[in-house]
């Protein structure tokens, strides 16, 4: 008999809960959460410039320089000393960056130690594109359909970025 | 008659069940999500171009560069047309306002080693690389020895293939 008033008494009691406190707490809660929450994720790409005291240093080793140039009408692929490996042409101010990244690819391949990369750019080519390039040149990504997931292989990842070098006119 | 009375005062309690529930699952997502800490401001007028790159931000000095102001930590230095004009390629002003940045370092060990000195550059997506070229060139100037790029993170094409068909 007294373990049933018991029972009967805390139900009642649950009834009765003030949850008025927590629901204050609440409303100001999520309002406040909600101003300061940030839906888009922010990263950075680490540059690799060199200090502006830094002498050239001569390499009696002529070493493999990649470098991508990006000019107005096309994105050019080369090595320092023995020119030009690639042109991929703009059509229409569409860059063929899969192109690129396909062939960078086959760089790394045959360069599997080589990890920096030289930038150079025309002086009207928009920062979008420079970070897309960027991207490509540092890792590539690939579904991989044995694995079932997406890889992703490093490519150059220390860039560095200079000016390109201005084409004689023909 | 009284009867009735006694069941509309009981039924004033409202049922806020559901609502407490979705306030509180609400309150831990945000509080999760919150935990993480964003070092860097959230611009409305920059654009930032969107990357794949997924190194977390740092705390260091911001340089903000919209489509017609150069800030530093907020504080507007110069104006982009300015900048433009002129033939130098290092920006004074900008130079200037990067060296009193880094003098009010706290630890002045930090402050003389220009490799651990950092900066951010938030630009807009739509600035020429001549712009970003006297920014960047001006921040080694100062000797800031490490120069990172602020970019939206996107997901990448290999990976919305994976999940889509």
């Amino acid at each position: 008999m007294a373990r049933r008033r018991w029972r009967t008494r805390r139900r009642h009691d649950a009834d009765e809960l003030n949850i008025t406190a927590f629901m204050n707490l609440m409303v100001i809660l999520v309002p406040f959460l909600l101003i300061t929450a940030v839906f888009s994720r922010m990263s950075i790409l680490e540059l690799n410039l060199p200090a502006p005291s830094a002498e050239t240093v001569e390499q009696d080793e002529p070493e493999f320089q990649l470098e991508v140039v990006v000019r107005q009408n096309a994105i050019e692929v080369g090595e320092r000393s023995a020119g030009l490996l690639r042109r991929f042409e703009a059509e229409g101010g569409e860059y063929d960056l899969d192109g690129l990244a396909d062939y960078l690819l086959d760089v790394k391949r045959r360069f599997p130690e080589k990890l920096d990369a030289t930038l150079l750019l025309e002086p009207d080519v928009q920062y979008e594109l420079i970070v897309a390039v960027m991207d490509r040149v540092r890792a590539v990504e690939r579904f991989d359909d044995g694995a079932d997931r997406v890889v992703t292989a490093e490519l150059f990842p220390e860039i560095s970025i200079g000016d390109a070098p201005i084409v004689a006119v023909n | 008659m009284k009867r009735h009375h006694e069941r509309r005062k009981r039924g004033a309690a409202l049922n806020l069940v559901s609502l407490m529930d979705i306030f509180t699952i609400l309150v831990f997502f945000l509080l999760v999500s919150s935990g993480e800490v964003e070092s860097l401001p959230n611009p409305r007028d920059v654009r930032l171009p969107e990357s794949t790159a997924d190194t977390p931000s740092r705390e260091t000095v911001i340089v903000l560069v919209t489509a017609d102001e150069v800030l530093v930590q907020g504080q507007p230095v110069a104006r982009v047309a300015d900048v433009l004009a002129d033939d130098e390629i290092v920006i004074p002003a900008l130079e200037a306002a990067l060296e009193a940045q880094a003098a009010r370092v706290i630890r002045p060990e930090i402050a003389e080693d220009s490799a651990t000195r950092e900066v951010t550059i938030m630009g807009d997506k739509a600035l020429p690389y001549r712009l970003l070229k006297k920014i960047m060139a001006t921040c080694t100037e100062a000797d800031y020895g490490r120069v990172s790029l602020a970019v939206l993170q996107k997901v990448s094409d290999a990976q919305v293939a994976a999940v889509g068909p």
